[in-house]
């Protein structure tokens, strides 16, 4: 038995070393610019013709429907063995591999026939999306359409194959012990994504706007010079550039377009600065040190007596009027209710000398107008007294 | 036919080619003396440079005193220069973006100093700037709070039954408010530079805040950075605001007036408070969002806000060029006070312009006092 099982794993050995090599040439091959045209060597020499032709038929279709797009041309050159052809062979391979390992330790039956088409299957659905999104640009580009620009619609590609592959998996339920925590970091992930995104969308509208400027900028000049006007100083040349900058840069921003993906930006720089806040705080929680957050309640709470007390000290100022008021009323010969009075203000120019600072821990009290000590971050002095 | 086409194309490029001229003629003569020249300037606007100091573009040069404080605000009375001044005072109620200074930017360019040479007994409720505690300020604190306890301050300082009231920008939109829900407490309202209508889609304020959620904004930063609201105004105009006006400075380096002038404007233009959170809020929603002012929806502290109880004398100020609040969101107005005694008067100037622009500092001060002195 044991040097049957030697010489199994040997085979199994040289089979995934044949398979690395050739994904390895594959890849290279995938990368380089002429890799399509090349011609000799190993797989993958000639120009590959359309899909149509690229794709293998039966069982394998699945996998090079993905994989033959990968370096697929329109050109009607000679055909012959598709680099692509190579990633799904390279896969198959390296797939036959684990298969005969796991016959060769396991007794075989119906059920591993079944194995390897399973898990070939799960492959093919997690790489496909990948290979799509391999092939060379200007195939995706021609195809793109719509508001977006092309370059954005384009980077969609790799969003769309990570959302449909590992994104998937990653959007559901976590479990365990730090399922809430690994929530708020997926929250925290998908905000950045988000914000990554709007920020690419931005400046592409912003390179458009860039383009504009340059364009008429050149129309300017133009104009100027059929009219025999000319610019005769840095100065001046940087004073059209402004107006013009300007002029159509108020035109772009004034448009949805615009306006959208600014907006769109901002609240996505928010949503993540949000999240931010939201994973310092729970990772604070855990070090039991206060945050941000919870300072904030403490002021809002502080804020709200606050107003409490105002609206109570208002209260009992409108009582106490309305008590003078009927004390008045009801003694007409009496001089004074019992109680606080007040002087008389006199109305000739104010006082130049500064009343007497209060404690501060009557800043809360809105009778009486004199200030109390003056906290330095509250309050700059910018004027004269 | 075709000759005569090509005839045409002939003539057409050989008189196009006389008519055009390259047109940038920088001669290396000439750009060697604008750099000898601009040379000249920074050498002299260093040294000029090198003697200011901070203290010297303080803003704020007419004196006052402060009558009344209550948190951050603080309601400051500008000392009369005239033995009787006018009877009924004015509070000036700025916008909380700002700060009040630019009123009273330097001595030949203060809004302050000539009313007060007019005899206006001014007073003026500066709302300092937020802290992070702040956070929770509503515009019910604001109006309902800050401005009626100054307006209750001054009517007994006064002595008074009934105060004028002017709003600038923002200010004005809150003075608006004030006076809708307590119009005994006003005779005359100014308004200057004010949104009403936060729909005139003229200002790109109010189209780029159709797409901006008022909520994630506070709920991320609490106080709205006056950086942010910097970098959004700076925007509007990105290469006059962030390039021209720095290399317009070149040219003025050796002034040292100017110099000072532009370097007082520069600290009013950055020097901006934060937003306390819940106001901003509130009135991104109310007000940009949703422009309920000029809806009657708008709901403060519980009172609704309705314009039409805006019967005592308007006069609405604004700006022909604004391009902060276009004329039509001020004008907008006109539709929605219950007065009969409205009067408006705009000036060929842009927002900044209504504060420092020579024309205005010596058209706007008598506009309002006579204004006033009619409607004692």
């Amino acid at each position: 038995m044991a040097p049957d099982f030697e010489d199994h794993i040997q085979g199994v050995v040289r089979i995934w070393l044949d398979a690395q090599r050739e994904i390895g040439e594959a890849w290279l091959r995938a990368f380089s610019p002429d890799w399509a045209s090349s011609a000799g060597g190993g797989p993958g020499g000639a120009r590959a013709t359309t899909a149509a032709d690229a794709a293998p038929a039966g069982e394998d279709a699945g996998m090079g429907n993905a994989a033959a797009g990968e370096g697929r041309r329109t050109t009607n050159e000679q055909p012959g063995p598709q680099p692509t052809a190579t990633f799904a062979e390279s896969y198959r391979a390296m797939l036959r591999m684990w298969e005969q390992l796991v016959t060769g330790l396991v007794p075989p039956g119906p059920w591993l026939e079944g194995f390897g088409h399973l898990y070939g299957d799960a492959f093919d659905n997690l790489a496909a999306p990948w290979f799509e999104a391999l092939r060379p640009p200007d195939q995706h580009l021609s195809k793109t359409k719509g508001e977006r620009s092309a370059l954005s619609q384009f980077t969609d590609l790799y969003w769309d194959a990570y959302e449909r592959t590992m994104g998937r998996l990653l959007e559901s339920p976590d479990v365990g012990y730090r399922r809430e925590f690994d929530e708020r970091l997926l929250q925290s992930a998908r905000a950045w994504i988000e914000f990554r995104s709007a920020s690419f969308d931005y400046l592409v509208v912003l390179g458009r706007a860039w383009v504009k400027i340059v364009g008429e900028m050149m129309s300017e000049l133009d104009s100027m010079g059929r009219q025999g006007k000319k610019v005769t100083s840095f100065v001046e040349l940087l004073q059209l550039w402004t107006e013009v900058a300007d002029r159509v840069l108020i035109e772009i921003f004034r448009r949805e377009e615009y306006a959208k993906a600014q907006g769109r930006l901002l609240n996505a720089s928010m949503a993540y600065r949000r999240e931010e806040r939201r994973t310092a705080d729970a990772f604070l929680k855990m070090t039991h040190v206060p945050s941000q957050s919870d300072l904030d309640e403490v002021t809002r709470e502080v804020h709200l007596l606050r107003r409490e007390v105002r609206e109570l000290r208002k209260s009992a100022r409108e009582s106490e009027a309305e008590l003078r008021d009927l004390w008045k009323r009801s003694s007409p010969t009496k001089a004074q209710p019992p109680g606080r009075s007040r002087p008389a203000r006199s109305r000739t120019k104010a006082p130049t000398s500064k009343p007497a600072a209060r404690e501060k821990t009557s800043a809360v009290e809105g009778d009486g107008p004199k200030a109390s000590a003056q906290s330095p971050k509250s309050h700059k002095s910018d004027g004269i007294e | 036919m075709a000759d005569g086409v090509k005839a045409g194309k002939e003539s057409g490029r050989s008189d196009s080619a006389s008519e055009w001229a390259l047109p940038i003629d920088i001669r290396p003569d000439q750009a060697l003396r604008e750099l000898v020249e601009l040379n000249d300037k920074i050498v002299k606007g260093i040294e000029i440079l090198g003697r200011i100091r901070e203290e010297e573009i303080t803003p704020g040069v007419t004196p006052r005193q402060e009558v009344w404080r209550r948190d951050n605000t603080v309601l400051y009375r500008f000392t009369p220069v005239v033995e009787e001044p006018s009877s009924i005072p004015v509070v000036i109620v700025y916008a909380l973006v700002n700060r009040p200074y630019m009123i009273d930017l330097q001595e030949d360019r203060s809004l302050v100093k000539k009313l007060l040479d007019l005899g206006v007994d001014l007073y003026l409720i500066d709302w300092g700037y937020p802290r992070r505690s702040d956070r929770w300020l509503t515009l019910d604190d604001y109006v309902n709070g800050y401005i009626d306890e100054c307006v209750d301050q001054v009517r007994s300082e006064a002595g008074v039954g009934q105060i004028n009231l002017l709003g600038i920008c923002q200010g004005g939109t809150l003075a608006l408010c004030y006076s809708s829900l307590y119009p005994e407490k006003i005779r005359n309202l100014i308004t200057m530079v004010t949104p009403v209508d936060f729909h005139a889609w003229d200002g790109l304020l109010n189209v780029w805040a159709q797409h901006v959620d008022p909520d994630l904004l506070v709920d991320a930063l609490g106080n709205v950075p006056g950086e942010f609201l910097n970098f959004g105004f700076l925007m509007l105009k990105p290469f006059q605001l962030s390039l021209r006006k720095y290399v317009d400075l070149l040219g003025v380096l050796d002034d040292e007036a100017e110099l000072l002038n532009f370097l007082r404007m520069e600290k009013w233009i950055f020097d901006s408070p934060d937003q306390a959170g819940e106001a901003y809020r509130q009135f991104a929603k109310d007000f940009y969002l949703n422009n309920k002012l000029i809806n009657g929806e708008v709901e403060i502290g519980g009172k609704v806000v309705d314009l039409g109880k805006v019967r005592m004398p308007v006069l609405n100020l604004y700006a022909e060029h604004d391009h902060l609040v276009p004329p039509k969101s001020s004008i907008a107005l006109k539709d929605h006070v219950g007065t009969d005694d409205y009067t408006v008067r705009s000036f060929p100037v842009g927002h900044i312009g209504m504060y420092v622009s020579g024309k205005v500092q010596r058209d706007l001060p008598p506009t309002i006092a006579g204004w006033l002195k009619d409607r004692r």
